[in-house]
């Protein structure tokens, strides 16, 4: 057995990210098309007021993460109704509200260290805790996505269409903005709140490149994302590297290779 | 013939700008009905209003007999959206997403394309002829290609009544006589019930039975055997917004 998998924290890390690499990239394939990829960089900063508070409170921070960027995902949802033609307006509202509380909850708790790993992401701190939250709940959201697959593809292609349909748009919208605060909740701990946004939108830019259905973007994104995490993961153990910023940039460089492959195989055909 | 639309006295303003004003129209079961008339003068409002999208300030709309807020069966209603066109031309997804994400509704628990659902949407496409594109990117596709792909996707839950909002714009001449005939097919071989604004007023006066005129606020509805296209455009050269005031037309009887 490999030196990395001899070591529980390592074990522990390979399962939480690889099931964090799956979610990031299932709903990020929905945000992208949707134009709404801010939302991931937005909910990473309300999920970090929460962990503050959690901190403060003495509760274990992830819970408390949850709860804030669930209801800070359904404060999005609510504000994007009342700016229909300026959604990203919603967002910086929430951005802004996020910042400022997690500014100040963060003076308030004196635990620089334990703030920057949920700022950056820490593989040595995934907790036996961690894991029995993110696996069910992991498995919940990819068990769900695939469950409403043709639903909210449709509510990505045209919401006006897909509610003539008979699809209840509401109601997706909803579950999925949950799905979507839930998501980056759990990945604090890995890729970290300040690059979970990068996990969810590289690998989808990436899988956009190749892919020519809505089926092969979710499964090159998936593709992507797993192998980022896990030779990001790989790299930061043996070149004792920060994980996040490791993953994020296994992220660029497989999107640079895609890039210059779709660049040189166009050269080749003489367009 | 079954009314399967049945508007009353309807009035609908966009804030102070009054656009439709005390509307009465009936719609049979195997009408084809155009809706023509200047720019502004409320045929897509009614469109919209026939699909619930937007609410009446007064009046009532029936949709099967039902009234349009406790009307559910949105399978048995097509539309083509003048924002069809619109979509993001990029989106990554094949002819068969397309119009495999109509059949959301007949799909199981798990929202997925079984083969059963699978082969509807093949025959969609061989009836619109485009069985070779099934697993082609949309956006890669003409103007005429893809709104035959969107009459696909509005056929896959066999609608009993599809409302097309200016489906042809954009669309060369060719495409454009095939797909009048497509339609003109769908309504005389399957009995669906066409309504559809254009502005291409001699063809669209061809191809439908009834011609609904909107103007001042108003609606005139004619036959269309005996609807006078050259009075009509005479009238509208006048006044882009302004259509003679003239009467509601009955079944057989001449027009303008």
């Amino acid at each position: 057995m490999l030196e990395i998998f001899s070591y529980g924290f390592m074990q522990r890390a390979f399962l939480v990210g690889n099931i964090i690499a799956v979610i990031a990239a299932l709903i990020g394939v929905i945000l992208i098309l949707k134009r709404l990829a801010l939302i991931g960089h937005t909910l990473s900063h309300v999920a970090l007021a929460g962990v503050a508070l959690g901190m403060l409170l003495g509760v274990y921070p992830v819970y408390i993460a949850l709860i804030v960027s669930v209801i800070a995902g359904l404060g999005i949802e609510e504000l994007r109704k009342k700016y229909d033609d300026y959604a990203e307006l919603s967002l910086s509202i929430v951005l802004a509200t996020g910042l400022g509380l997690a500014t100040i909850l963060i003076s308030l708790t004196n635990s620089n260290s334990g703030i920057f790993s949920y700022l950056f992401g820490s593989i040595s701190l995934v907790s036996v805790k961690d894991l029995m939250l993110v696996v069910p709940l992991g498995l919940v959201i990819i068990a769900t996505m695939v469950a409403l697959y043709y639903g909210f593809f449709f509510l990505a292609f045209s919401e006006q269409e897909a509610k003539l349909a008979g699809i209840p748009v509401k109601l997706l919208n909803v579950l999925f903005i949950v799905l979507v605060s839930v998501t980056i909740s759990l990945s604090m701990r890995i890729v970290g709140g300040l690059l979970i946004s990068s996990l969810i939108t590289l690998p989808v830019a990436t899988a956009l490149q190749v892919a020519k259905s809505f089926k092969g973007t979710v499964l090159y994104s998936v593709l992507f994302s797993v192998l980022a995490v896990n030779s990001g993961l790989f790299v930061s153990f043996y070149q004792d590297l920060a994980p996040g910023g490791t993953i994020i940039l296994a992220s660029v460089v497989y999107l640079i290779l895609v890039l210059l492959f779709n660049y040189s195989k166009n050269i080749l055909a003489g367009e | 013939m079954e009314e399967i639309i049945e508007v009353t006295d309807l009035s609908f303003s966009y804030e102070q700008e009054l656009i439709l004003k005390d509307i009465s129209l009936e719609i049979s079961e195997g009408d084809f009905v155009a809706f023509i008339g200047p720019n502004g003068s409320g045929k897509s409002t009614l469109l919209k209003l026939m699909l619930g999208l937007i609410k009446p300030n007064r009046g009532e709309i029936k949709l099967f007999g039902q009234k349009i807020d406790k009307f559910n069966d949105w399978t048995k209603i097509g539309y083509i959206s003048q924002e069809v066109r619109g979509f993001n031309e990029s989106f990554p997804a094949t002819v068969k997403e397309v119009i495999a994400a109509n059949l959301y509704n007949e799909m199981g628990f798990f929202k997925l394309l079984t083969s059963n659902l699978e082969k509807k949407v093949d025959q969609v496409l061989e009836l619109v002829g485009m069985l070779d594109y099934k697993d082609k990117q949309i956006g890669n596709l003409s103007g005429g290609q893809k709104q035959k792909i969107f009459i696909a996707r509005t056929l896959v839950t066999n609608p009993a009544v599809i409302f097309l909002d200016e489906p042809l714009v954009g669309v060369d001449t060719d495409s454009q006589q095939e797909f009048y005939n497509l339609l003109a097919e769908l309504n005389t071989e399957l009995d669906i019930t066409i309504i559809m604004i254009s502005h291409d007023v001699h063809v669209i006066s061809d191809q439908a039975n009834k011609v609904a005129c909107f103007a001042n606020d108003e609606l005139y509805l004619h036959q269309a055997d005996g609807f006078c296209c050259s009075n009509y455009l005479d009238s509208l050269s006048n006044n882009q917004m302004w259509v003679e005031r003239h009467e509601h037309q009955r079944s057989g009887e001449n027009a303008c």
